[in-house]
């Protein structure tokens, strides 16, 4: 058993309770009696939730502790905020600019964020597919995609 | 072949390179149009249908488009924008320019009806302009062929006597239908929920549901369904002996009709425009064929008639949810 | 018969033969790539099938559908991004056999699994649409979901390494399913009042974010290390790493047929749909085995089964179609559109009107069938170079494809946020061990459990008593009280092993 099991299992079971007792009674209305209630079946995973992670952390505190590998790296964390940037970068260009430097932004820079420096490979592959995308969808089959 | 294809043969050069720069650039949407009237259209027009593809509404709507291009000799493009019945769609009409470039075709519903239903649609019908109405769809009450009842009155008597009978209930519209009848004659139905238009179909066939509200779609199993009362205020044209809702005093008649829906403020030049390319729907062979195929008939109504229509139900499904004490939720 | 034969002489030409290869393509490719699917090929495909004649419409949109099915496997495998959620237990053991430098072994069993399953289960269609589709209709809802408690149970014992975490994950699944307005109270749950989630979180952008996006972000932080692997396969293969073996082909037969049983039944089945399929099948794959342990570790029996059940539901799914004139899935709904807009009425009458036309369908779909392994065979050897590709160059592409996938699943921008959402749910769910894949179950089959739950409640008036006019349902229910056992008593033994093992 590993450590990591300990406080992913508390987690999960302290959010299940949370959306058992917070999220559920907030966002589903009740309603009058004769008809299955709309709550059952969030409440019945929920209640699930709660027991199977009670159980994970049980069973991982009675193992034997084990010590795992990193859960995760430094080159992983740094892919994920890289990555993260620029999904937000690309949604506040598609948002207030255009659908257009959106996708330039969203190639070219996760190229470049991966490691990519060639400049001939960065335009080919951010413009490409663009292209492509624009004579399917916009000259061929006028379905205009925005 | 290639002429077909929206863009290639019947564009001018200029709403390609319309097309082109609206790519490149991809800001029209965000600017003030600068479009006059007189020489509208002369640009590709948006066309939203508020369900996905393959539907009834999607199937008319895609023929309207095409009698659309050809009449106003500028592409259409199609965009299927589901969600909430076609509400999210209404949601993002209401924000586009008033340019008569992006339009919705969408069933009356979801401006005069849907509003009572739901608390959080944010719109009403004048929030919009309507530039006319092309067909209605055949809404009522279906039962399996061989059932024992053939209208709404032995039905009645038939749900007395079986009490716990089934009813298939499809939308909020639906559930509303049989509550109201069920109240009104002391019935004990118990209304069982159906998920799509497909698993309504299968309910009637297999048996499992002794009445549900059909959109029409029922008409294309004419060895193994009926109609026992039409919920619209006229008689349905694939069943003209079956009486109408009304008819039978109990005053829920509402139609369902597609609508050609623009945003609030569009000029009555460009609404006329569209009006009377809508008029061709009437006599285009290709769209008389698709309609007839999937039952729906034409009945054309111009951007007044179709404006007037629209208020007329606003008001009648205002009093029809309100007596039945619908809250929108 | 004779229309059959007649059909092949009308659609053996080079125009209908043109558009059933273009269909079998856009959809083989428009598969292969991850975060595309059957509905970019559709959304692609409308437009068009508008102009052309109905045949070579409708042979086109079938040419999609088995196209797009068999392609899904090729990204799975190659870059374990399934293109739908149904190619899943595909990548399973598909991406493991290709990091061991065995891509070109996958992908010809994957084809081969696809085009068997697509084959049987459209002779099936041909020969039985009209039989089965009367007995699928005394499947109402009180026996669905005795089906479906079934399923789930059998499906949910392949957690893989934690037996609570997968489960879990797989109630977390059906929890996601119940946002959006409730069908019998029309309740709306979790919209936060966004009319958006009215009709709940669609399965499309869901799917994407988690298995593409995240598996994307996930392979970004180890690019080295998967660089380094890349140049071991490219020295390590041997001849029998790019063939299908004799002795492998003996292993998998077993596998498909059963594989295409399983997606022909699914699809007949109303509202099932390839996942569950496809699942089941790998379900059963790694119940039969006699090695059920190797499983996700490079099981070549694995990528069989996935594939050939995934196949074969789409032929099957058209038996209702043609039969009764229900579709039973969305290319069917789309086929319906199709024949109506070319003005003919789908259905039972369609076979006494115009059974010319329904030979000529039987002859296209066949046809499709052995297009689609000329097609698949020619695609791999042009898509098995990706794998050879530095992934630097590869995660920007594929992010950008599952962008224009998920968005074109709803035409908004929502279906993104709904994507990215996922994709960090199933990032951490890597992180941590959390099963995607019961997950995936967990929310396909929920929401169709709850729903017919619903169903049976009025029908059987809230009796159980009345369960005795539903025989199957009973028959269900019963195996899935074996199931559980069976479980339970296989997963106590496997404890009882490993402690023996390291004791």
């Amino acid at each position: 058993m590993k450590r990591v099991d300990i406080w992913s299992g508390a987690a999960v079971c302290v959010l299940a309770l949370f959306i058992m007792f917070v999220v559920i009674p907030w966002q589903i209305d009740d309603v009058k009696e004769g008809y299955v209630a709309p709550r059952l079946v969030p409440q019945i995973s929920m209640a699930f939730i709660v027991l199977l992670s009670a159980l994970q952390v049980f069973t991982a505190a009675r193992g034997e502790m084990q010590e795992s590998a990193t859960l995760v790296t430094r080159a992983e964390l740094a892919a994920l905020l890289k990555l993260s940037a620029i999904f937000a970068l690309s949604l506040i260009l598609y948002l207030y600019l255009s659908p257009l430097a959106a996708a330039v932004s969203l190639l070219a820079g996760s190229l470049l964020a991966l490691g990519e420096r060639r400049p001939v490979l960065i335009a080919g592959i951010t413009g490409v597919p663009i292209f492509i995308v624009w004579l399917v969808f916009y000259r061929l089959l006028g379905t205009a995609i925005v | 072949m290639n002429q077909g294809f929206p863009l290639s043969g019947a564009s001018t050069r200029r709403s390609i390179l319309a097309a082109g720069a609206a790519f490149a650039i991809g800001i029209t949407a965000f600017l003030p149009s600068l479009a006059q009237a007189d020489d509208y259209p002369s640009k590709p027009i948006t066309l939203y249908i508020g369900y996905g593809p393959g539907g009834q509404t999607d199937v008319v709507g895609r023929g309207v488009a095409k009698v659309l291009a050809d009449q106003l000799g500028v592409p259409i493009n199609v965009v299927n924008k589901p969600g909430a019945g076609g509400a999210l769609a209404a949601s993002q009409l209401k924000k586009e320019a008033p340019d008569g470039y992006t339009a919705m075709f969408h069933t009356n519903s979801v401006v005069d009806a849907d509003p009572f239903m739901s608390a959080r649609i944010n719109f009403k019908p004048d929030d919009f302009d309507y530039a006319g109405m092309v067909t209605a769809f055949q809404q009522g009450l279906a039962a399996p062929k061989d059932a024992p009842y053939d209208s709404i009155q032995e039905y009645v008597a038939w749900a007395k006597k079986n009490p716990g009978s089934v009813f298939g209930s499809l939308s909020p519209l639906s559930k509303m239908y049989i509550d109201q009848i069920a109240k009104r004659e002391g019935l004990d139905v118990n209304v069982m929920p159906l998920a799509s238009g497909s698993e309504m179909i299968n309910a009637l066939l297999g048996k499992q549901a002794a009445l549900v509200l059909s959109g029409g779609i029922h008409y294309r199993y004419p060895e193994e369904t009926k109609t026992i009362v039409a919920t619209t205020t006229f008689r349905h044209v694939s069943a003209p002996d079956v009486g109408t809702i009304d008819e039978a005093g109990y005053g829920l008649g509402i139609d369902a009709r597609t609508t050609l829906i623009l945003p609030k403020g569009t000029p009555r030049d460009i609404l006329g425009k569209l009006s009377t390319a809508l008029k061709a729907t009437e006599t285009d062979e290709e769209f008389k064929a698709i309609v007839s195929a999937a039952d729906i008939p034409i009945m054309y109504m111009d951007l007044d008639q179709a404006a007037a229509e629209i208020a007329k139900n606003y008001a009648k499904n205002k009093a029809i949810f309100e007596k039945a004490g619908i809250v929108p939720q | 018969m004779d229309y059959l034969v007649a059909g092949f002489g009308n659609i053996l030409n080079f125009h209908t033969l043109l558009w059933i290869v273009i269909g079998v393509t856009l959809g083989y490719v428009v598969g292969a790539m991850p975060g595309l699917g059957k509905g970019t090929a559709v959304a692609v495909s409308i437009p068009l099938t508008f102009y052309l004649e109905p045949v070579s419409a409708i042979a086109m949109l079938i040419g999609i559908a088995k196209g797009s099915g068999a392609g899904s496997a090729v990204s799975a495998i190659l870059i374990n991004t399934p293109g739908e959620p149904s190619s899943a237990p595909t990548a399973q053991d598909g991406y493991p056999l290709a990091r061991q430098g065995k891509a070109q072994k996958a992908l010809k069993m994957g084809l081969y699994a696809s085009v068997i399953g697509d084959f049987v289960s459209t002779l099936i269609l041909i020969g039985l649409a009209a039989p089965l589709a009367s007995y699928a209709l005394l499947i109402g809802p009180v026996e669905l979901c005795a089906i479906l408690l079934f399923s789930l149970t059998f499906i949910g014992g392949l957690s893989g390494n934690s037996m609570i975490k997968g489960m879990v994950a797989g109630a977390f699944g059906v929890f996601f399913a119940t946002v959006g307005i409730e069908a019998e109270t029309f309740v709306p749950r979790f919209t936060f009042g966004l009319l958006e989630l009215d009709e709940g979180i669609s399965l499309v952008p869901m799917a994407i974010g988690m298995l593409a996006v995240a598996e994307m972000v996930n392979q970004a932080g180890n690019l080295a290390h998967l660089d380094s692997q890349a140049a071991v396969m490219l020295n390590g293969t041997t001849a029998d790493d790019r063939r299908v073996t004799g002795a492998e082909w003996r292993r998998c037969l077993p596998v498909i047929a059963q594989g295409s049983l399983i997606g022909s039944i699914v699809g007949i089945l109303p509202g099932l749909g390839a996942s569950v399929g496809s699942f089941l099948s790998y379900g059963a794959a790694v119940r039969t085995s006699k090695t059920p342990k190797l499983f996700g570790t490079g099981m070549i029996e694995g990528v069989a089964a996935a594939e050939s059940a995934d196949n074969a539901v789409v032929p099957a799914s058209l038996i209702p179609l043609f039969a009764l004139g229900i579709p039973g899935s969305v290319i069917a709904a789309i086929l319906i559109s199709a024949l109506i807009m070319h003005g003919l009425t789908p259905g039972p009458l369609m076979f006494k009107q115009q059974p010319q036309m329904v030979g000529d369908l039987y002859a296209a779909l066949l046809c499709a069938s052995l297009v689609m392994l000329v097609v698949g065979t020619l695609g791999q050897r042009i898509f098995a170079k990706v794998i050879y590709l530095p992934n630097r160059l590869i995660i920007p592409v594929v992010l950008f494809l599952c962008c224009l996938g998920a968005y074109m699943e709803t035409s908004s921008v929502f279906s993104i946020y709904v994507m990215l959402f996922f994709a960090a749910v199933g990032y951490l769910m890597r992180k941590l061990d959390y099963s995607f894949i019961t997950f995936l179950i967990g929310f396909v089959i929920g929401p169709k459990l709850e729903l017919t739950f619903r169903q049976s409640i009025q029908i059987l008036d809230a009796k159980v008593s009345n369960l005795g006019h539903h025989p199957i349902s009973i028959v269900f229910i019963l195996l899935t009280g074996i199931t559980v056992v069976l479980i339970a008593r296989s997963h106590r033994a496997s404890r009882l092993l490993e402690a023996s093992e390291t004791n």
